[in-house]
């Protein structure tokens, strides 16, 4: 029992031991004189217990108790469920009950559980830091009805295929979720069918910028609103390309391809032979600029390069070379314009593997299902390539190849400017768009922001991450805070930290080295997208417990600090004797 | 005995129970249908049907008539029974004698009378009704009664009055107040639609009608103007208050506008304007193909109907007919207009015509074609419109028009003098095979015979195109010595004509790979002379019948099919089975039929003749005047509505963030008004009242956010289509990425 007791201020043992023992000699030597008299012995006795009491009052002495003998403890979070509770404590029956409020603290320090259980949604992911030291039990709660789970790009570029994805947990038969957008428009929806748990996909085409609240509206069978929750999103405009088109001799295809790119407003230089040595320039918005050989140089500020094959094959070597570099580090595309001869060369940069086949026609996985000519060939699946156009996910159509920072890519496809002489303009601008954004070079940002939630609640904890090349990005609020921030141990680039907005709406903050680079996010109160909100706090909740498990066995006893009035009381009366004494007998 | 006499009661009471319920079961019946007649939905009757039975049971009691009730009824109205029938219903112990003997006599009575009464009941009153709702019910459902109903309900709606807003918010003055408005379309004439009257301002009405407004204020005001599409004109000033009339003739929108005493303007909501064009007449030509052929001996007959329908009733239809005469050069067209045989009416929406037309009446010959359509005309006024079924053709097939005739590419004429043509010997076989049982045996043979000589010499004929040498004289030499040949000397003949190929080749029917054969071997002796002769390449050379340049190569290859074909007709013909030989005649005359039209073609094929080169300009590689070409262009489209993009993207920002709209933001709304007004003039009802909105929040107003939500819907809806677009995507690489993309390489 006595190695179970312990001193709280077991750190200044040596000194008040030391102190006490001084002080007891002290005061026999003040008694020396009364040395052999009972008096002298029943001072000292009297003496020594009164300093020890001290003593033990300044060590604050406590008991370390076992736990079984200890207090159990539950905790009621949001949406506890009151049999469960009943039926916890049937079992224990000393349970004590602590009603959970966000952002308090749970336990008083001396008065520890040892053992907690946590009935309800959970704790919030702020709070758990609380329950680090305690053997937690959490019980849990079923998932909450609703859309638990919604994913999007918050941040996209006009004409964008905006897709947002979820899932949507015991839905209601008959139930539709509605996409909507700017001003309630509704833009898509899906009907909801009684299941455990639905996946559910909305898609938009954007074509508005600027800083919209979409929403994603509940609404029962008769179309009455059950609920609805804010989408933001932030729509940029999108930034034109520069291209660079070199024929060997003027082709249709490319005739179309240059008035397609030109008239959606990129910037297209076509450089086509006309005769040995002779070229025919066309510059489309953009200012003229020479292009003869390829060098690193002119090739710098394109994005993309598109080529005929028999140009491609003919590039002299500095042009090559130069072309593989510009793509290798600048993330330079390039676009092969394919010809016959193209399917049998040879190896090295720019080649592509191809199977031959009957086939010169085929239907694309386009909801359009239109014709369209094709050469006798698909594209070899390797490792490297990467698919832009597919026929049911066996034939490669188009396809890519990384090469350093940038792309090389080519299609089989075979005259689709008929589809824009037949009238299927849509669809060839779609072809061109998709095969044009996958090659052509990307926009390498110096600042950016990632959000682990879609949408930031007005007073609590807000954790975002920017990955950014500055050395030490400063973050500040628009109300000019400073918003520290943490560095990832293993990305150098990445940091993260955590804001407390204190507006609703948009709310913005920047980086003080380049405060272009603005971070906008959605500040709404706790009402919306609370399905989501309480899947998290469970799933949180689950895995930190989980974590937390293994410390069970190192915790296994409590300290409970022994009162200490007793010895207040002792201290008192001995002192008290030997106040009293010396005046009772000297009369 | 008294046992029965309570049973006659019992049995009584339950016949009178149970024409009770048949009664409720009609009447409820009656509703049931009725109502079925109504909605035309099968849970309301059935609903009706229990609701009426129960009620009725309610009404009616069907279980009430008791055994005493039942003894009284038969009282009454049976006098045998004495008022005794109560003592049936007691039992016989409690009676006395005198009743005893009482109840025995009215027992024996009734089971004799019994039947000669009926228990109380209506059920010819009970079916009667039930048979009047039914034909009321099948009544209404005849003639559409409900649909009137619910349609003159909806005319009642009237719509509110038009709302005067003044632009000075700041005057609290009594405003005038409006007494009354209306608007009279009155539709043109031809259509013989009544005026409308309505106080709904919203126009729609057919192109031409003339509408008037009339508003009338309660107090004077000091003048009223109605602004449409930018434009405003004055209203005229009345007894009955301000008038204004004008003649529909496009879509667009309206507003009034009027100014108090004081000078106050007020404006009210815009309204649309939606012209309903006159549809032109639809024509259907049901029975009657596109082409139609006729032989020269059948009778040449187009009947067919045609259904003219219009919106407003058709004022003429006819047929407009061109007949055309010749070929080539020589064409010549007549026109004529015909009638129906059935007559049309005039100002009739749905007409069905008839018409029979004769070729032989119209002067037709064989070979003119006859082209028609069907044109009709609307009542509109002043133009009518016009329109036209596509065009049918009628062609009378020409009988001579198979005659070979070689055209105008060869240099020399070289149309043979005379011979019978395919076609005449086709005719003249068939003729053969048809008079066999009328002709003897060596007739028959004779004239098959004959046929086939025929055909040897039109062979010869064709043969000489081919550059092939005749083998025999003149035809007409040959003529007569087959006249005077018997059957003999015809297979002798027919051996002469074989051996010097292949005395077997007329017998078989390898007859043309035989001639390829020979083909070959000769183009194979051609190629030791080409070799041989080096100046070979540079003549003309005409004595190989292979290489005559009278027609091409593949003319000649058919050209020698045709003649194979003919051979195998001869064949035929001289053993005297002119069926056997008639396939192969119509095979050559498809080929030679096929060879005329490609030497038609061929005419036409001849275009451009590109001037000479100088020969020292050709081929020489000099470019030196060949430069550089360079174009620069400004490809780019123009944005199409700026400002509605402008003012989603700003009524987002007034909506979240509740501020207020500034003199810039009107500028900007009132840009997009215009823009979406171009819209809306094409589809006036879905962008109308987003357009009278956007007008609101440009004036000045307080404005509540729903409104600006809606207009922001509104606009949002009216954004085009965006048409897919690549773009400069942006991605942040980092050095993880990149250290695996090289990675990724290094083992490739």
């Amino acid at each position: 029992m006595i190695d179970q007791i312990t001193f709280l201020n077991e750190s200044w043992i040596w000194q008040i031991g030391i102190g006490a023992v001084v002080l007891w000699f002290v005061f026999g030597w003040k008694e020396w004189p009364q040395f052999g008299k009972r008096r002298f012995w029943v001072k000292i006795a009297i003496a020594f217990f009164a300093i020890s009491s001290l003593a033990i009052i300044a060590l604050k002495p406590a008991i370390s108790a076992t736990n079984n003998t200890a207090t159990k403890m539950v905790l009621l979070t949001e949406g506890y469920n009151k049999e469960q509770l009943d039926s916890l404590r049937k079992i224990h029956k000393k349970l004590k009950k602590y009603k959970y409020k966000a952002n308090h603290p749970i336990f008083d320090n001396i008065n520890t559980p040892d053992s907690v259980f946590i009935l309800g949604y959970g704790v919030k992911p702020y709070d758990l830091w609380q329950l680090d030291d305690h053997n937690v039990n959490y019980l849990g709660r079923n998932t909450p009805t609703g859309v638990v789970r919604f994913k999007y790009n918050y941040k996209n570029t006009v004409g964008e295929h905006q897709i947002f994805t979820g899932l949507y947990a015991k839905p209601q038969n008959g139930n539709k979720l509605v996409l909507e957008g700017p001003g309630g428009a509704g833009l898509d929806s899906v009907s909801l069918v009684a299941e455990e748990q639905q996946k559910f996909q909305l898609t938009t085409n954007l074509n508005v910028k600027g800083n919209y609240l979409f929403s994603l509206v509940e609404k029962d069978s008769l179309g009455k609103t059950l609920s609805t929750d804010p989408i933001p999103l932030v729509v940029k405009d999108p930034t034109p390309l520069k291209i660079v088109v070199v024929n060997g001799f003027p082709t249709f295809e490319t005739k179309y391809l240059k008035n397609y790119l030109a008239e959606m407003g990129h910037q297209v230089l076509v450089r086509s032979q006309i005769t040995k040595g002779r070229y025919k320039f066309e510059y489309f918005n953009m200012e003229r600029t020479p292009m003869g050989a390829f060098s690193k140089k002119n090739l710098e500020s394109f994005d993309l390069v598109i080529i005929d094959a028999n140009s491609f094959k003919n590039l002299g070597r500095k042009s090559r070379s130069a072309l593989e570099n510009s793509v290798k580090e600048n993330g330079l595309g390039v676009f092969i314009q394919p010809d016959p001869n193209f399917f049998r060369s040879s190896k090295g940069f720019g080649a592509f593997d191809f199977i031959s086949e009957k086939k010169t026609e085929i239907r694309l996985d386009d909801p359009e299902k239109i014709k369209l000519s094709k050469y006798a060939f698909v594209l070899k699946d390797k490792f490297q390539l990467q698919h832009i156009h597919t026929k049911s996910n066996t034939k490669i159509i188009s396809g890519y190849k990384h090469i350093g920072k940038g792309r090389i890519g080519t299609t089989v496809l075979e005259n689709t400017y008929e589809l824009v002489l037949e009238g299927n303009t849509d669809a060839y601008q779609q072809i061109w768009s998709k095969l044009i954004n996958s090659i052509s070079s990307k926009e390498t940002l110096s600042v950016e922001w990632g959000v682990a939630s879609i949408i930031a609640y007005k007073d609590h904890p807000f954790k975002f991450d920017v990955r950014t090349s500055i050395s030490k990005p400063i973050i500040k609020t628009n109300k000019k805070y400073n918003v520290s921030i943490r560095k990832d141990i293993d990305l150098l680039n990445l940091w993260k930290g955590v804001t407390h907005p204190r507006d609703f709406g948009w709310n913005t903050q920047f980086l003080e080295q380049d405060t272009t680079k603005i971070f906008e996010y959605f500040v709404a109160d706790t009402s919306h997208w609370r399905s989501q909100t309480l899947y998290k706090t469970i799933e949180e909740n689950k895995r930190y417990y989980k974590k937390s498990l293994k410390k069970e066995a190192i915790q296994n006893h409590t300290v409970r600090p022994i009162p200490l009035l007793s010895f207040y009381l002792l201290f008192l009366f001995c002192t008290g004797y030997l106040w009293l004494e010396p005046k009772l007998l000297k009369p | 005995m008294m046992e029965s006499g309570g049973k006659i009661l019992v049995r009584f009471k339950k016949r009178w129970q149970l024409m009770l319920w048949i009664e409720i079961l009609l009447y409820a019946l009656g509703l049931a249908i009725f109502i079925y007649f109504l909605f035309f939905k099968l849970i309301f009757s059935i609903i009706t049907l229990i609701l009426g039975i129960v009620l009725l049971t309610v009404f009616i009691k069907p279980w009430k008539p008791g055994l005493k009730k039942v003894s009284s009824y038969i009282d009454q109205h049976l006098d045998v029974a004495e008022y005794s029938t109560g003592l049936l219903l007691l039992p016989e112990n409690q009676l006395s004698g005198l009743a005893k003997l009482q109840q025995h006599k009215v027992t024996k009575q009734l089971v004799e009378k019994i039947n000669t009464i009926k228990p109380p009941s209506h059920l010819l009153r009970g079916s009667v009704i039930m048979m009047l709702f039914i034909s009321i019910g099948f009544l209404i459902h005849q003639f559409h009664i409900v649909d009137y109903i619910q349609w003159s309900q909806h005319l009642e709606v009237q719509p509110e009055k038009i709302i005067f807003k003044s632009k000075d918010s700041t005057t609290t003055t009594q405003r005038p107040k409006l007494e009354s408005q209306l608007l009279t379309i009155q539709y043109p004439a031809y259509t013989n639609k009544p005026s409308l009257k309505t106080s709904k301002m919203e126009v729609k009405a057919v192109e031409g009608s003339r509408l008037s407004w009339k508003i009338k204020f309660d107090t004077k005001i000091k003048s009223a103007t109605m602004e449409s599409m930018g434009n405003s004109y004055p209203m005229k000033l009345t007894d009955n208050g301000y008038i204004r009339t004008s003649i529909l003739n496009a879509s667009g929108f309206y507003n009034f506008k009027f100014t108090d005493m004081k000078g106050t303007s007020y404006a009210s909501d815009l309204y649309s304007i939606e012209v309903v064009k006159d549809k032109s007449p639809d024509i259907k030509v049901t029975d009657l193909k596109q082409f139609t052929t006729f032989s020269y001996d059948e009778s040449k007959r187009i009947t067919f109907t045609t259904s003219v329908t219009d919106d407003f009733g058709i004022a003429e239809a006819y047929i407009i007919a061109t007949v055309s005469k010749g070929s080539g050069e020589s064409v010549k067209f007549r026109e004529e207009k015909l009638n129906f045989d059935s007559k049309v009416l005039r100002g009739r929406k749905n007409l069905n015509l008839s018409k029979n037309i004769d070729l032989d009446q119209m002067n037709m010959e064989p070979g003119d074609e006859l082209y028609f359509y069907i044109e009709a005309l609307d009542l509109k006024r002043p133009k009518p419109n016009i329109s036209r079924s596509e065009t049918f053709f009628a062609v009378i097939k020409d009988t001579i028009s198979d005659e070979f005739a070689v055209e105008g590419t060869m240099g020399v004429d070289q149309m043979p003098d005379y011979f019978r043509s395919q076609r005449q010997l086709i005719i003249d076989t068939e003729k053969l095979i048809k008079d066999k049982s009328k002709l003897s045996k060596k007739e028959f043979n004779f004239k098959s015979n004959e046929l086939g000589f025929d055909q040897k010499v039109l062979r010869l004929k064709y043969g000489e195109f081919m550059g092939d040498e005749s083998e025999f004289g003149p035809a007409t030499h040959e003529n007569t010595e087959v006249l005077a040949e018997t059957d003999e000397h015809e297979d002798e003949h027919e051996d002469e004509d074989h051996e010097e190929k292949d005395p077997l080749a007329a017998y078989t029917h390898d007859h043309d790979n035989e001639n390829e054969h020979n083909l070959v071997d000769h183009k194979e002796e051609k190629d030791g002379e080409k070799s041989n002769d080096p100046l070979h390449e540079y003549l003309h050379n005409h004595d190989d019948p292979e290489e005559s340049t009278l027609f091409t190569q593949s003319l000649k290859s058919k050209l020698r099919q045709a003649l194979n074909e003919m051979w195998d007709a001869e064949l035929y013909l001289r053993l005297y089975t002119p069926e056997k030989s008639l396939p192969y005649q119509y095979k050559a005359l498809k080929l030679i039929q096929e060879i005329k039209n490609s030497a038609r073609v061929y005419v036409h094929r001849i275009g451009f003749d590109p001037p000479p080169i100088k020969e020292d300009k050709r081929l020489t590689g000099k470019i030196d005047e060949v430069s550089n070409f360079r174009k620069i262009e400004e490809l780019q489209l123009p944005e199409i509505y700026p400002s509605i993009y402008k003012t989603i993207l700003r009524l987002e920002q007034l909506i979240s963030n509740k501020t207020l709209i500034t003199a810039e933001d009107k500028l900007i709304f009132e840009k997009a008004g215009n823009e979406l007004a171009t819209k809306a003039i094409e589809d006036p009802g879905k962008y109308l009242k987003t357009l009278q909105q956007l007008k609101r929040i440009t004036e000045d107003r307080v404005i509540s956010s729903s409104i600006l939500t809606e207009v922001q819907r509104g606009l949002f809806y009216a954004l085009p289509e965006l048409k897919s677009n690549p773009f400069k995507k942006k991605v942040l690489t980092s050095e993880i990425n990149e250290l695996l993309l090289k990675e990724l390489q290094i083992h490739d």
